[in-house]
């Protein structure tokens, strides 16, 4: 009873902090949210997304007022349903389960961002873990979202460690698909009533993802959402993620190659210190409470659009040709680069094409970053 | 502190099914055993650092797929699916300082454990 006490009161804290920082980063407007099933309104960070300059060219995002949506093709969805369902994913999961809480805040503690690591503490898959409303006849029903590439390795892993659990898995990605929706200022997500959705939730990351939308296949999201249109640059979901510096799926995170922490996995909310044992924890939180992270995934400017990719963890280096850096994705002109922090200030860093040509980038700090510590 | 040096002592002649207990293993049973239908059931789940645990308490139901070993009047059971992951091992006693507890030593199954070696990782 203590403990559930003390999670509550955490929660509490937790999702104030979350709105201070966003109001007081952002000068952002708190907004209200309609929650399809409960029907009242609860007041959410509405983060002004499109007005989000990053010293860039690229301006698809801001356009017109109204919510942009992109169903986020990359992803796919698994289910796991049955009563060891919750005790399945808990001992695998870098995230607490508890956090999963209905009771406590429903609109943020639906969903939760998570990593699955491997016993040395590596990267696995990023996952984000949808709880869905109690099966009737099975119990605990939960979807992960993971690449749609990667699904089947999934469902191995969680089979591997299932042994007696009672849990069910199916790959659902023929039957749903992931969106993004993200919300203009001063705008509330409003859904049409008579429109079905299998969920519909802030995404759990960071605050100017805007939001997470689940819907049968061949549905679009600007069917269900009010006010709502489809973007018209195909890579829109894409550049709003690299801009932000959100690093998803296994082309930004190669498994078995990143640390969670080096994920930034920390500050989007992905890691529990206090839940216990999962499969690499003892790394995890030696890391965190004797170590120093001097690497982390950060977001990149180029000074030119790039065509050709360049190889898989090429070398961001600085003047001295010293290597600083590791590139882990690259969208027209912006990046995705495993960084030395102490190195990214640099504005003398570059990169080298597949060509040998150098291309200067600049690194920078999100603002969504909780340098102060939680 | 006690270091219990696990002394072997084969109990079963199927070498394919073989789980070793220690002396300081039916030594403990023979003291904490009430009755002679009490029996230590090991289990393996998955969780802990590694991915998979070991889980050890006392009971008195036997099922079908069960594999007993029997020692000394002393009993210690594990079900079909745990046997696989602990085949070749052998079950100990151990007692230190901090605690005390049954514990599963040199698996040749398990690649790596975690610090407190109640869990570990397959190889």
């Amino acid at each position: 009873m203590i403990k559930k006490t003390t999670r509550a009161s955490e929660m509490t804290l937790h999702i104030v902090t979350r709105l201070v920082r966003c109001s007081r980063q952002r000068g952002s407007l708190v907004g209200a949210f309609s929650f399809p099933f409960c029907e009242r309104q609860i007041p959410l960070p509405v983060t002004a997304l499109l007005s989000y300059r990053h010293n860039s060219q690229d301006s698809s995002a801001q356009s017109d007022a109204g919510f942009i949506s992109q169903c986020v093709e990359k992803r796919g969805l698994l289910r796991v349903v049955g009563p060891d369902a919750k005790a399945l994913l808990q001992g695998l999961i870098t995230n607490d389960m508890d956090c999963l809480n209905v009771d406590i805040c429903p609109t943020i503690n639906n969903c939760l961002y998570s990593l699955i690591l491997n016993n040395q503490g590596r990267v696995l898959w990023d996952i984000i873990i949808y709880r869905l409303g109690e099966d009737k006849d099975k119990g605990q029903n939960y979807l992960l979202e993971t690449d749609k590439d990667q699904v089947d390795d999934v469902l191995k892993h969680l089979k591997k460690y299932k042994l007696r659990k009672k849990a069910d898995l199916f790959s659902m990605s023929d039957e749903m698909s992931v969106w993004a929706v993200a919300s203009p200022p001063n705008e509330s997500v409003t859904v049409a009533s008579n429109k079905s959705h299998i969920f519909l939730n802030m995404d759990p990351r960071a605050p100017d993802l805007g939001y997470r939308l689940i819907l049968a296949s061949g549905t679009q999201a600007s069917d269900v959402v009010t006010n709502c249109k489809v973007a018209d640059d195909p890579q829109w979901y894409e550049k709003l993620r690299y801009r932000l510096g959100v690093g998803e799926g296994v082309v930004n995170h190669p498994p078995g190659k990143c640390f969670p922490l080096e994920a930034n996995a920390d500050y989007l909310n992905g890691v529990s210190f206090r839940k216990g044992c999962y499969i690499g924890q003892e790394l995890t939180a030696r890391t965190q409470h004797t170590g120093a992270v001097r690497k982390r995934l950060m977001p990149l400017t180029l000074a030119e659009n790039l065509d050709e990719q360049p190889e898989g963890d090429a070398a961001v280096a600085n003047s001295a040709g010293k290597q600083v850096g590791k590139l882990r994705g690259v969208i027209c002109s912006l990046g995705l680069a495993l960084m030395r922090i102490d190195a990214s200030e640099d504005t003398s860093l570059h990169i080298k094409t597949s060509t040998g040509r150098k291309v200067g980038v600049t690194a920078s700090q999100p603002s969504w970053w909780n340098t102060e510590g939680p | 502190m006690i270091r219990s040096k696990a002394r072997l002592t084969d109990v079963s002649n199927d070498s394919s099914d073989s789980v070793l207990l220690s002396e300081s293993c039916i030594k403990r049973l023979k003291k904490i055993s009430k009755n002679p239908d009490d029996y230590l059931r090991l289990t393996v789940d998955g969780g802990g650092c590694s991915g998979f645990q070991y889980n050890f308490r006392f009971e008195n139901q036997i099922k079908p797929d069960d594999h007993i070993i029997e020692k000394e009047g002393v009993k210690v059971v594990v079900d079909e699916t745990s046997i696989a992951f602990i085949r070749g091992s052998t079950i100990d006693y151990h007692e230190e300082l901090i605690r005390s507890t049954f514990r599963v030593v040199s698996n040749p199954n398990a690649e790596q454990g975690c610090s407190c070696g109640a869990s570990f990782a397959l190889k």
